[in-house]
Protein backbone atom coordinates (compact mmCIF):
# COMPACT_ATOMS: atom_id res chain seq x y z
CA UNK A 1 0.00 0.00 0.00
CA UNK A 2 1.74 3.46 -1.06
CA UNK A 3 1.20 5.87 1.67
CA UNK A 4 2.30 9.61 1.62
CA UNK A 5 3.99 11.09 4.44
CA UNK A 6 2.43 14.66 5.19
CA UNK A 7 4.98 17.29 5.50
CA UNK A 8 3.79 19.45 8.21
CA UNK A 9 2.94 16.63 11.04
CA UNK A 10 3.72 12.79 10.02
CA UNK A 11 0.23 11.90 9.37
CA UNK A 12 -0.24 9.06 6.95
CA UNK A 13 -2.75 9.45 3.93
CA UNK A 14 -3.35 6.15 2.62
CA UNK A 15 -5.78 6.21 -0.96
CA UNK A 16 -9.01 6.03 -0.38
CA UNK A 17 -10.85 2.98 -1.33
CA UNK A 18 -12.69 2.91 -4.09
CA UNK A 19 -16.20 1.43 -3.41
CA UNK A 20 -17.92 -1.25 -6.16
CA UNK A 21 -21.10 1.17 -5.82
CA UNK A 22 -19.05 4.44 -6.14
CA UNK A 23 -17.71 3.03 -9.55
CA UNK A 24 -20.49 1.69 -10.91
CA UNK A 25 -22.15 5.28 -10.39
CA UNK A 26 -19.12 6.96 -11.92
CA UNK A 27 -19.48 4.18 -14.95
CA UNK A 28 -23.15 5.10 -15.27
CA UNK A 29 -22.37 9.04 -15.32
CA UNK A 30 -19.82 8.77 -17.97
CA UNK A 31 -22.00 6.15 -20.34
CA UNK A 32 -25.43 8.72 -20.25
CA UNK A 33 -23.12 11.06 -21.36
CA UNK A 34 -21.98 9.03 -24.00
CA UNK A 35 -25.62 7.83 -24.91
CA UNK A 36 -26.79 11.37 -24.75
CA UNK A 37 -23.94 12.94 -27.67
CA UNK A 38 -24.80 9.41 -30.00
CA UNK A 39 -27.12 10.65 -32.35
CA UNK A 40 -27.76 7.80 -33.05
CA UNK A 41 -28.97 6.12 -30.00
CA UNK A 42 -30.78 9.47 -29.44
CA UNK A 43 -33.09 9.14 -32.37
CA UNK A 44 -33.34 5.48 -31.92
CA UNK A 45 -34.43 5.45 -27.98
CA UNK A 46 -36.46 8.90 -28.47
CA UNK A 47 -36.75 10.37 -31.36
CA UNK A 48 -38.65 7.19 -33.35
CA UNK A 49 -40.76 6.36 -31.39
CA UNK A 50 -41.98 10.05 -30.55
CA UNK A 51 -42.25 10.48 -34.42
CA UNK A 52 -43.75 7.43 -34.83
CA UNK A 53 -46.64 8.37 -31.62
CA UNK A 54 -47.51 11.57 -33.81
CA UNK A 55 -47.77 9.73 -37.11
CA UNK A 56 -49.89 7.08 -35.89
CA UNK A 57 -52.48 9.51 -33.52
CA UNK A 58 -52.26 11.52 -37.22
CA UNK A 59 -53.15 8.90 -39.19
CA UNK A 60 -55.61 7.06 -37.16
CA UNK A 61 -57.22 9.84 -34.24
CA UNK A 62 -60.42 10.59 -34.81
CA UNK A 63 -60.99 6.55 -34.89
CA UNK A 64 -61.94 4.66 -32.54
CA UNK A 65 -59.82 0.65 -32.31
CA UNK A 66 -61.29 -2.48 -30.68
CA UNK A 67 -62.55 -4.92 -30.02
CA UNK A 68 -61.81 -4.90 -26.16
CA UNK A 69 -65.40 -5.21 -25.08
CA UNK A 70 -65.73 -1.83 -26.08
CA UNK A 71 -63.47 -0.03 -28.03
CA UNK A 72 -60.49 2.21 -27.49
CA UNK A 73 -59.88 5.83 -28.89
CA UNK A 74 -56.73 5.01 -31.41
CA UNK A 75 -54.57 8.11 -30.24
CA UNK A 76 -54.81 6.21 -26.35
CA UNK A 77 -54.12 2.63 -28.55
CA UNK A 78 -50.79 4.48 -29.71
CA UNK A 79 -49.75 5.92 -26.61
CA UNK A 80 -50.14 2.51 -25.12
CA UNK A 81 -48.16 0.53 -27.65
CA UNK A 82 -45.79 3.11 -28.39
CA UNK A 83 -44.87 3.14 -24.95
CA UNK A 84 -44.44 -0.37 -25.87
CA UNK A 85 -42.31 0.49 -28.83
CA UNK A 86 -40.20 2.99 -26.90
CA UNK A 87 -39.21 0.57 -23.90
CA UNK A 88 -38.19 -2.34 -26.36
CA UNK A 89 -36.23 -0.13 -28.43
CA UNK A 90 -34.66 1.71 -25.58
CA UNK A 91 -33.84 -1.84 -23.50
CA UNK A 92 -33.11 -4.62 -26.09
CA UNK A 93 -32.36 -2.96 -29.49
CA UNK A 94 -30.69 0.28 -28.91
CA UNK A 95 -28.62 -1.56 -25.69
CA UNK A 96 -27.86 -4.47 -27.74
CA UNK A 97 -26.44 -2.30 -30.36
CA UNK A 98 -24.60 -1.06 -27.85
CA UNK A 99 -23.48 -3.61 -26.08
CA UNK A 100 -21.63 -5.42 -29.25
CA UNK A 101 -20.33 -2.14 -30.40
CA UNK A 102 -18.42 -1.51 -27.28
CA UNK A 103 -17.60 -5.32 -27.48
CA UNK A 104 -16.20 -5.60 -30.45
CA UNK A 105 -14.26 -2.14 -29.95
CA UNK A 106 -12.86 -4.00 -26.78
CA UNK A 107 -14.12 -1.30 -24.28
CA UNK A 108 -15.22 -4.67 -22.54
CA UNK A 109 -11.99 -6.03 -22.83
CA UNK A 110 -10.34 -2.63 -21.28
CA UNK A 111 -12.44 -2.22 -18.30
CA UNK A 112 -12.04 -5.89 -16.93
CA UNK A 113 -8.00 -5.01 -17.00
CA UNK A 114 -8.79 -2.63 -14.14
CA UNK A 115 -10.26 -3.22 -10.67
CA UNK A 116 -13.82 -2.40 -11.58
CA UNK A 117 -15.66 -5.62 -10.99
CA UNK A 118 -17.10 -7.20 -13.31
CA UNK A 119 -20.67 -6.94 -11.98
CA UNK A 120 -20.15 -3.34 -12.08
CA UNK A 121 -19.67 -3.18 -15.85
CA UNK A 122 -22.49 -5.34 -16.62
CA UNK A 123 -25.25 -3.20 -14.19
CA UNK A 124 -23.68 -0.25 -15.32
CA UNK A 125 -24.66 -1.07 -18.99
CA UNK A 126 -28.03 -2.63 -18.02
CA UNK A 127 -28.47 0.66 -16.59
CA UNK A 128 -28.23 2.36 -19.67
CA UNK A 129 -30.93 0.25 -21.46
CA UNK A 130 -32.37 0.99 -18.15
CA UNK A 131 -33.08 4.55 -17.76
CA UNK A 132 -33.39 4.89 -22.17
CA UNK A 133 -36.46 2.72 -21.43
CA UNK A 134 -38.16 4.66 -18.07
CA UNK A 135 -37.01 7.83 -20.12
CA UNK A 136 -39.21 7.38 -23.49
CA UNK A 137 -41.88 5.84 -21.48
CA UNK A 138 -42.13 8.78 -19.47
CA UNK A 139 -42.09 10.87 -22.50
CA UNK A 140 -44.22 9.54 -24.65
CA UNK A 141 -46.99 9.42 -21.49
CA UNK A 142 -46.22 12.90 -21.12
CA UNK A 143 -46.84 13.63 -24.71
CA UNK A 144 -49.88 11.87 -24.97
CA UNK A 145 -50.96 13.71 -21.69
CA UNK A 146 -50.37 16.86 -23.19
CA UNK A 147 -50.66 16.77 -26.52
CA UNK A 148 -53.51 14.25 -27.15
CA UNK A 149 -55.20 13.97 -23.97
CA UNK A 150 -54.35 10.29 -23.09
CA UNK A 151 -54.39 10.50 -19.19
CA UNK A 152 -54.03 7.36 -17.16
CA UNK A 153 -56.21 6.84 -14.30
CA UNK A 154 -54.69 7.81 -11.11
CA UNK A 155 -55.55 4.26 -9.49
CA UNK A 156 -53.97 2.55 -12.57
CA UNK A 157 -50.24 3.96 -12.24
CA UNK A 158 -48.75 1.53 -10.02
CA UNK A 159 -49.80 -1.12 -12.48
CA UNK A 160 -48.09 1.11 -15.31
CA UNK A 161 -45.04 0.83 -13.25
CA UNK A 162 -44.74 -2.62 -12.70
CA UNK A 163 -45.31 -3.22 -16.10
CA UNK A 164 -43.09 -0.96 -17.61
CA UNK A 165 -40.50 -2.36 -14.78
CA UNK A 166 -40.74 -5.71 -16.17
CA UNK A 167 -40.78 -5.10 -19.65
CA UNK A 168 -37.78 -2.80 -19.48
CA UNK A 169 -35.68 -5.50 -17.39
CA UNK A 170 -36.65 -8.22 -19.10
CA UNK A 171 -36.03 -7.02 -22.77
CA UNK A 172 -32.74 -5.57 -21.59
CA UNK A 173 -31.94 -9.29 -20.46
CA UNK A 174 -32.88 -10.15 -23.82
CA UNK A 175 -30.23 -7.62 -25.23
CA UNK A 176 -27.48 -9.25 -23.33
CA UNK A 177 -28.63 -12.67 -24.51
CA UNK A 178 -28.72 -11.48 -28.42
CA UNK A 179 -26.01 -9.80 -28.23
CA UNK A 180 -23.88 -12.75 -26.83
CA UNK A 181 -24.99 -14.43 -29.97
CA UNK A 182 -24.22 -11.24 -32.65
CA UNK A 183 -20.47 -11.70 -33.94
CA UNK A 184 -20.19 -8.53 -35.56
CA UNK A 185 -20.87 -4.99 -35.00
CA UNK A 186 -22.51 -5.04 -37.98
CA UNK A 187 -24.45 -7.36 -38.00
CA UNK A 188 -26.08 -5.99 -35.12
CA UNK A 189 -28.31 -3.25 -36.63
CA UNK A 190 -29.76 -5.76 -38.38
CA UNK A 191 -29.97 -8.46 -36.07
CA UNK A 192 -32.17 -5.97 -33.88
CA UNK A 193 -34.61 -5.05 -36.53
CA UNK A 194 -35.10 -8.37 -38.26
CA UNK A 195 -36.43 -9.73 -34.41
CA UNK A 196 -38.18 -7.32 -33.57
CA UNK A 197 -39.79 -5.24 -36.28
CA UNK A 198 -42.14 -8.28 -37.10
CA UNK A 199 -42.75 -8.75 -33.60
CA UNK A 200 -44.12 -5.35 -33.07
CA UNK A 201 -46.20 -6.18 -36.52
CA UNK A 202 -47.76 -8.88 -35.24
CA UNK A 203 -47.84 -7.77 -31.58
CA UNK A 204 -50.45 -4.76 -32.59
CA UNK A 205 -47.93 -2.03 -31.82
CA UNK A 206 -48.08 -0.68 -35.38
CA UNK A 207 -51.31 -2.33 -36.66
CA UNK A 208 -54.73 -2.16 -34.62
CA UNK A 209 -54.65 -5.86 -33.09
CA UNK A 210 -58.29 -6.44 -33.93
CA UNK A 211 -56.89 -6.38 -37.88
CA UNK A 212 -54.05 -9.15 -36.96
CA UNK A 213 -55.50 -12.37 -38.23
CA UNK A 214 -55.94 -14.99 -35.29
CA UNK A 215 -53.23 -17.55 -35.65
CA UNK A 216 -50.77 -14.69 -36.26
CA UNK A 217 -52.21 -13.47 -32.70
CA UNK A 218 -51.44 -17.28 -31.23
CA UNK A 219 -47.91 -16.80 -32.80
CA UNK A 220 -47.14 -13.44 -31.47
CA UNK A 221 -48.85 -14.60 -27.90
CA UNK A 222 -45.49 -16.82 -27.81
CA UNK A 223 -42.83 -14.26 -27.83
CA UNK A 224 -42.87 -11.68 -25.02
CA UNK A 225 -43.98 -8.14 -27.14
CA UNK A 226 -47.21 -9.46 -27.16
CA UNK A 227 -47.67 -9.61 -23.70
CA UNK A 228 -46.04 -6.68 -22.60
CA UNK A 229 -48.33 -4.90 -25.77
CA UNK A 230 -51.23 -6.77 -23.56
CA UNK A 231 -50.47 -5.46 -20.24
CA UNK A 232 -49.87 -2.06 -20.96
CA UNK A 233 -52.79 -1.76 -22.82
CA UNK A 234 -54.57 -2.90 -19.45
CA UNK A 235 -53.60 0.17 -18.11
CA UNK A 236 -55.34 2.18 -20.99
CA UNK A 237 -59.02 0.52 -20.34
CA UNK A 238 -57.34 -2.07 -23.15
CA UNK A 239 -59.62 -5.06 -20.82
CA UNK A 240 -61.75 -5.75 -17.84
CA UNK A 241 -59.12 -5.56 -15.19
CA UNK A 242 -55.30 -3.15 -15.46
CA UNK A 243 -53.57 -6.30 -13.59
CA UNK A 244 -52.49 -8.76 -16.04
CA UNK A 245 -49.97 -10.94 -14.29
CA UNK A 246 -50.36 -13.61 -17.10
CA UNK A 247 -48.79 -11.42 -19.33
CA UNK A 248 -46.25 -10.02 -16.77
CA UNK A 249 -44.83 -13.75 -16.23
CA UNK A 250 -44.73 -14.55 -19.98
CA UNK A 251 -42.77 -11.13 -20.16
CA UNK A 252 -40.64 -12.24 -17.35
CA UNK A 253 -39.80 -15.67 -18.10
CA UNK A 254 -38.41 -14.69 -21.07
CA UNK A 255 -35.98 -12.10 -19.37
CA UNK A 256 -34.96 -15.00 -16.95
CA UNK A 257 -34.49 -17.42 -19.64
CA UNK A 258 -32.46 -14.41 -21.28
CA UNK A 259 -30.31 -13.52 -18.18
CA UNK A 260 -29.67 -17.42 -17.90
CA UNK A 261 -28.51 -17.49 -21.09
CA UNK A 262 -26.37 -14.54 -21.18
CA UNK A 263 -24.79 -15.20 -17.59
CA UNK A 264 -23.27 -18.54 -19.52
CA UNK A 265 -22.21 -16.34 -22.37
CA UNK A 266 -20.94 -13.44 -21.46
CA UNK A 267 -18.03 -12.13 -23.12
CA UNK A 268 -15.43 -9.32 -22.24
CA UNK A 269 -13.45 -9.93 -25.20
CA UNK A 270 -14.30 -8.81 -28.97
CA UNK A 271 -15.41 -12.19 -31.11
CA UNK A 272 -12.90 -12.98 -33.78
CA UNK B 1 13.58 -5.08 -4.53
CA UNK B 2 12.35 -8.09 -6.08
CA UNK B 3 11.07 -9.93 -9.09
CA UNK B 4 8.19 -9.08 -11.08
CA UNK B 5 8.11 -12.97 -11.69
CA UNK B 6 6.94 -14.23 -14.85
CA UNK B 7 6.66 -17.92 -15.71
CA UNK B 8 5.15 -18.53 -19.07
CA UNK B 9 3.92 -22.41 -20.55
CA UNK B 10 5.80 -24.91 -22.67
CA UNK B 11 7.96 -25.32 -20.27
CA UNK B 12 9.89 -21.95 -20.63
CA UNK B 13 10.59 -19.93 -17.84
CA UNK B 14 10.85 -16.27 -18.06
CA UNK B 15 12.01 -14.05 -15.34
CA UNK B 16 10.92 -10.21 -16.02
CA UNK B 17 13.07 -8.06 -13.76
CA UNK B 18 11.00 -5.22 -11.86
CA UNK B 19 11.93 -2.03 -14.17
CA UNK B 20 13.36 -3.67 -17.23
CA UNK B 21 11.64 -3.45 -20.44
CA UNK B 22 11.33 -7.21 -21.81
CA UNK B 23 10.15 -7.82 -25.53
CA UNK B 24 8.63 -10.84 -26.56
CA UNK B 25 9.39 -11.02 -30.18
CA UNK B 26 8.27 -13.15 -32.55
CA UNK B 27 6.39 -13.19 -36.15
CA UNK B 28 2.63 -12.93 -36.36
CA UNK B 29 1.29 -15.66 -35.51
CA UNK B 30 3.78 -16.79 -32.93
CA UNK B 31 1.25 -16.88 -29.85
CA UNK B 32 2.89 -13.77 -28.43
CA UNK B 33 -0.87 -12.45 -27.84
CA UNK B 34 -1.70 -15.41 -25.87
CA UNK B 35 1.42 -15.47 -24.13
CA UNK B 36 0.75 -12.24 -22.74
CA UNK B 37 -3.32 -12.53 -22.16
CA UNK B 38 -2.47 -15.25 -20.02
CA UNK B 39 0.12 -12.78 -18.21
CA UNK B 40 -2.90 -10.26 -18.17
CA UNK B 41 -5.02 -12.67 -16.78
CA UNK B 42 -7.53 -12.61 -19.72
CA UNK B 43 -7.08 -16.39 -21.25
CA UNK B 44 -6.93 -19.34 -18.48
CA UNK B 45 -3.94 -21.66 -19.44
CA UNK B 46 -3.78 -25.24 -19.51
CA UNK B 47 -1.03 -26.51 -17.83
CA UNK B 48 2.46 -24.67 -15.82
CA UNK B 49 2.51 -21.75 -13.42
CA UNK B 50 2.21 -18.34 -13.82
CA UNK B 51 3.00 -15.73 -11.33
CA UNK B 52 3.16 -12.16 -11.83
CA UNK B 53 3.61 -9.35 -9.25
CA UNK B 54 3.41 -12.69 -6.82
CA UNK B 55 -0.27 -13.29 -8.03
CA UNK B 56 -1.84 -15.68 -10.41
CA UNK B 57 -3.17 -13.68 -13.03
CA UNK B 58 -5.92 -16.13 -13.47
CA UNK B 59 -7.03 -16.00 -9.69
CA UNK B 60 -5.90 -12.08 -9.17
CA UNK B 61 -8.50 -9.36 -7.78
CA UNK B 62 -9.27 -6.00 -8.02
CA UNK B 63 -6.43 -5.15 -5.75
CA UNK B 64 -3.57 -6.80 -8.47
CA UNK B 65 -5.05 -5.30 -11.39
CA UNK B 66 -4.65 -2.17 -10.06
CA UNK B 67 -1.10 -2.90 -10.14
CA UNK B 68 -0.98 -4.02 -13.48
CA UNK B 69 -1.45 -1.42 -16.82
CA UNK B 70 -2.78 -3.06 -20.37
CA UNK B 71 -2.24 -1.83 -23.34
CA UNK B 72 -4.40 -3.44 -25.79
CA UNK B 73 -3.65 -5.08 -29.05
CA UNK B 74 -6.51 -3.34 -30.97
CA UNK B 75 -8.86 -1.60 -28.52
CA UNK B 76 -10.83 1.98 -29.60
CA UNK B 77 -11.61 4.48 -27.06
CA UNK B 78 -15.04 5.77 -26.47
CA UNK B 79 -15.91 7.70 -29.43
CA UNK B 80 -17.99 10.01 -28.00
CA UNK B 81 -15.82 11.45 -24.60
CA UNK B 82 -12.90 13.51 -25.37
CA UNK B 83 -9.46 12.66 -24.08
CA UNK B 84 -9.73 14.10 -20.67
CA UNK B 85 -12.67 13.10 -20.39
CA UNK B 86 -11.63 9.05 -21.00
CA UNK B 87 -8.60 9.51 -18.96
CA UNK B 88 -11.06 10.75 -16.36
CA UNK B 89 -13.37 7.76 -16.48
CA UNK B 90 -10.30 5.07 -16.39
CA UNK B 91 -9.17 6.92 -13.17
CA UNK B 92 -11.85 6.65 -11.46
CA UNK B 93 -11.80 2.86 -11.49
CA UNK B 94 -8.02 3.34 -9.73
CA UNK B 95 -7.52 3.62 -5.77
CA UNK B 96 -4.74 6.40 -6.26
CA UNK B 97 -4.98 7.26 -9.94
CA UNK B 98 -2.15 10.21 -11.32
CA UNK B 99 -3.74 13.43 -11.64
CA UNK B 100 -5.75 13.42 -15.93
CA UNK B 101 -3.13 16.56 -16.67
CA UNK B 102 -0.16 14.50 -15.96
CA UNK B 103 -1.35 11.25 -17.81
CA UNK B 104 -1.65 13.75 -20.72
CA UNK B 105 1.42 15.64 -20.75
CA UNK B 106 2.89 11.75 -20.47
CA UNK B 107 1.73 10.49 -23.38
CA UNK B 108 1.93 13.95 -25.18
CA UNK B 109 -1.73 14.68 -25.18
CA UNK B 110 -1.94 17.65 -23.87
CA UNK B 111 -2.95 19.65 -26.91
CA UNK B 112 -5.71 17.33 -27.35
CA UNK B 113 -7.45 16.85 -24.07
CA UNK B 114 -10.87 18.72 -25.42
CA UNK B 115 -10.54 16.79 -28.73
CA UNK B 116 -13.10 13.85 -29.13
CA UNK B 117 -11.49 10.60 -29.72
CA UNK B 118 -13.37 9.80 -33.01
CA UNK B 119 -10.95 12.89 -33.88
CA UNK B 120 -7.70 11.44 -33.17
CA UNK B 121 -5.38 10.00 -35.28
CA UNK B 122 -4.01 6.43 -35.55
CA UNK B 123 -1.13 6.98 -33.35
CA UNK B 124 -2.90 9.44 -31.00
CA UNK B 125 -5.46 6.84 -29.80
CA UNK B 126 -2.44 4.48 -29.42
CA UNK B 127 -1.25 6.99 -26.72
CA UNK B 128 -4.42 7.65 -25.17
CA UNK B 129 -4.47 3.63 -24.75
CA UNK B 130 -1.20 3.90 -23.19
CA UNK B 131 -2.02 6.53 -21.07
CA UNK B 132 -5.49 4.64 -19.55
CA UNK B 133 -2.86 1.91 -18.37
CA UNK B 134 -1.19 4.44 -17.11
CA UNK B 135 -3.62 6.21 -15.24
CA UNK B 136 -3.63 3.99 -12.14
CA UNK B 137 0.16 4.25 -12.19
CA UNK B 138 0.80 0.87 -12.65
CA UNK B 139 3.93 -1.16 -11.50
CA UNK B 140 4.02 -3.40 -14.30
CA UNK B 141 2.42 -2.52 -17.80
CA UNK B 142 2.00 -4.98 -20.64
CA UNK B 143 2.24 -3.68 -24.12
CA UNK B 144 0.71 -5.69 -26.89
CA UNK B 145 2.08 -4.73 -30.42
CA UNK B 146 1.91 -1.36 -29.46
CA UNK B 147 3.16 0.24 -33.01
CA UNK B 148 1.67 -1.69 -35.13
CA UNK B 149 0.61 0.11 -38.10
CA UNK B 150 1.80 2.95 -37.09
CA UNK B 151 4.51 5.40 -39.57
CA UNK B 152 7.69 6.00 -38.73
CA UNK B 153 7.46 9.05 -37.13
CA UNK B 154 4.58 7.96 -34.67
CA UNK B 155 6.76 4.57 -34.31
CA UNK B 156 9.61 7.07 -32.76
CA UNK B 157 7.29 9.02 -30.63
CA UNK B 158 5.53 5.98 -28.99
CA UNK B 159 8.88 4.66 -28.59
CA UNK B 160 9.70 7.98 -26.64
CA UNK B 161 6.84 7.25 -24.58
CA UNK B 162 7.72 3.81 -23.83
CA UNK B 163 11.17 4.53 -22.78
CA UNK B 164 9.91 7.29 -20.58
CA UNK B 165 7.83 4.69 -18.59
CA UNK B 166 11.60 2.86 -17.89
CA UNK B 167 12.81 6.37 -16.71
CA UNK B 168 9.68 6.28 -13.97
CA UNK B 169 10.94 2.87 -12.69
CA UNK B 170 8.02 0.90 -14.57
CA UNK B 171 8.63 -2.65 -15.56
CA UNK B 172 7.19 -3.13 -19.26
CA UNK B 173 6.25 -6.39 -21.02
CA UNK B 174 5.92 -5.77 -24.43
CA UNK B 175 5.30 -7.86 -27.46
CA UNK B 176 6.19 -6.69 -30.86
CA UNK B 177 6.82 -8.14 -34.36
CA UNK B 178 8.97 -5.56 -35.27
CA UNK B 179 12.80 -5.96 -34.56
CA UNK B 180 14.36 -2.62 -34.19
CA UNK B 181 11.49 -1.50 -31.45
CA UNK B 182 12.72 -5.17 -29.81
CA UNK B 183 16.34 -3.34 -30.25
CA UNK B 184 15.67 -0.01 -29.73
CA UNK B 185 13.16 -0.42 -26.38
CA UNK B 186 14.16 -3.57 -24.68
CA UNK B 187 17.12 -4.05 -21.53
CA UNK B 188 16.24 -8.02 -22.42
CA UNK B 189 14.61 -9.67 -26.00
CA UNK B 190 13.01 -13.67 -25.88
CA UNK B 191 11.78 -14.28 -29.46
CA UNK B 192 8.85 -16.78 -30.18
CA UNK B 193 8.63 -18.93 -32.90
CA UNK B 194 5.30 -21.49 -32.94
CA UNK B 195 4.50 -21.00 -29.45
CA UNK B 196 7.84 -21.85 -28.31
CA UNK B 197 11.03 -19.36 -27.04
CA UNK B 198 13.51 -20.09 -29.49
CA UNK B 199 16.23 -17.80 -27.95
CA UNK B 200 16.32 -15.24 -25.02
CA UNK B 201 19.06 -12.48 -23.99
CA UNK B 202 20.11 -8.90 -24.75
CA UNK B 203 20.12 -7.60 -28.03
CA UNK B 204 23.79 -7.87 -28.35
CA UNK B 205 23.95 -11.77 -26.93
CA UNK B 206 20.31 -13.08 -28.63
CA UNK B 207 21.55 -16.08 -30.80
CA UNK B 208 24.84 -15.96 -29.91
CA UNK B 209 24.88 -13.02 -31.65
CA UNK B 210 28.38 -11.96 -29.43
CA UNK B 211 29.70 -15.35 -29.37
CA UNK B 212 29.26 -15.59 -33.37
CA UNK B 213 32.08 -14.80 -36.16
CA UNK B 214 32.97 -12.18 -37.22
CA UNK B 215 32.85 -11.18 -40.89
CA UNK B 216 35.28 -10.09 -42.61
CA UNK B 217 35.18 -8.88 -46.09
CA UNK B 218 37.91 -7.43 -49.02
CA UNK B 219 36.80 -6.45 -52.39
CA UNK B 220 39.75 -7.14 -54.57
CA UNK B 221 40.24 -6.64 -58.09
CA UNK B 222 41.13 -9.91 -58.93
CA UNK B 223 40.96 -13.34 -57.30
CA UNK B 224 44.29 -14.18 -55.16
CA UNK B 225 45.66 -17.52 -54.60
CA UNK B 226 44.02 -18.94 -51.51
CA UNK B 227 46.52 -21.51 -50.94
CA UNK B 228 48.96 -18.15 -50.93
CA UNK B 229 47.01 -16.88 -48.08
CA UNK B 230 48.50 -16.78 -44.04
CA UNK B 231 47.34 -19.08 -41.60
CA UNK B 232 43.88 -17.40 -40.52
CA UNK B 233 41.45 -18.22 -37.70
CA UNK B 234 38.80 -19.55 -40.09
CA UNK B 235 38.21 -20.89 -43.82
CA UNK B 236 38.67 -17.67 -46.59
CA UNK B 237 36.54 -18.24 -49.83
CA UNK B 238 36.33 -16.17 -52.94
CA UNK B 239 32.61 -14.67 -53.32
CA UNK B 240 31.52 -12.50 -56.08
CA UNK B 241 34.59 -9.96 -55.93
CA UNK B 242 35.47 -10.61 -52.68
CA UNK B 243 37.43 -12.36 -50.08
CA UNK B 244 35.05 -13.37 -47.34
CA UNK B 245 36.30 -14.78 -43.64
CA UNK B 246 34.57 -15.88 -40.80
CA UNK B 247 37.24 -14.89 -38.18
CA UNK B 248 37.73 -16.57 -34.54
CA UNK B 249 40.05 -13.98 -34.26
CA UNK B 250 39.27 -11.05 -36.44
CA UNK B 251 41.71 -8.45 -35.11
CA UNK B 252 44.80 -11.00 -35.58
CA UNK B 253 43.01 -12.47 -38.95
CA UNK B 254 42.98 -8.75 -40.45
CA UNK B 255 46.50 -7.64 -39.36
CA UNK B 256 47.68 -11.05 -41.51
CA UNK B 257 45.39 -10.12 -44.38
CA UNK B 258 46.01 -6.47 -44.95
CA UNK B 259 50.11 -7.12 -44.39
CA UNK B 260 49.94 -9.76 -47.01
CA UNK B 261 47.83 -8.18 -49.38
CA UNK B 262 50.16 -5.34 -49.41
CA UNK B 263 52.74 -7.57 -50.08
CA UNK B 264 50.74 -9.18 -53.33
CA UNK B 265 50.13 -5.54 -54.97
CA UNK B 266 46.20 -6.42 -55.63
CA UNK B 267 43.79 -3.79 -55.45
CA UNK B 268 41.86 -3.05 -52.72
CA UNK B 269 38.52 -1.64 -53.90
CA UNK B 270 36.51 -1.78 -50.20
CA UNK B 271 37.09 -3.83 -46.56
CA UNK B 272 34.07 -4.54 -44.15
CA UNK B 273 34.50 -6.36 -40.82
CA UNK B 274 31.21 -6.94 -38.76
CA UNK B 275 29.22 -8.86 -36.64
CA UNK B 276 25.81 -10.41 -37.66
CA UNK B 277 23.45 -8.16 -37.40
CA UNK B 278 20.40 -8.67 -35.38
CA UNK B 279 17.91 -9.27 -38.28
CA UNK B 280 20.48 -11.53 -39.69
CA UNK B 281 20.09 -13.36 -36.04
CA UNK B 282 16.47 -13.07 -35.75
CA UNK B 283 15.70 -14.31 -39.40
CA UNK B 284 17.93 -17.54 -38.64
CA UNK B 285 16.01 -18.04 -35.54
CA UNK B 286 12.29 -18.11 -37.20
CA UNK B 287 13.28 -19.81 -40.16
CA UNK B 288 10.85 -22.33 -40.84
CA UNK B 289 13.51 -24.86 -41.18
CA UNK B 290 15.08 -24.04 -38.01
CA UNK B 291 11.47 -24.46 -35.86
CA UNK B 292 10.93 -27.68 -37.59
CA UNK B 293 14.59 -28.90 -35.50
Amino acid sequence: MTTITGTAETATITPKRRSALGMLGHQVRFDLLIMARDRSARFFTLGLPVLMLVLFVAIFGTGYVGPYGHSMRASTYYVATQVVFGVVGAGFMTLMNILVIRRQAGLYKRRRATPVPAWAIVVSQAILGLVGAVGIAGLLLAIGALAFSVTVPPGSLAALAVDIAVGALSFCCLGFAVASLVRTETAAQPVSMGLALPLFFISGVFIPWDLIPTWMRGVASVFPVRPFAAAVLAVFGGSTGVWRPVDLLVVGAWGLAALALSARRLAWSPYT
Amino acid sequence: MGYAGLEVVRGVTLAVNRGEIFALLGPNGAGKTTTVEILEGYRRRTAGEVEVLGEDPAQAGPAWRGRVGVVLQSCQPEHELTVAETVALYAGFYDAPLPVAEVLALVGLTAEAKIRNSRLSGGQQRRLDVGLALVGDPELVFLDEPTTGFDPAARRAAWEVIAGLRARGKTIFLTTHYLEEAEFLADRIAVMVAGQIVAEGTSASLGDRHRSRTEIRIGLQAPPVLADLPPLSGQPAWEAGELVLAAADPLRDLNLLTGWLLTQGLGVEAISVRQPSLEEVYLRLTAPAETVS
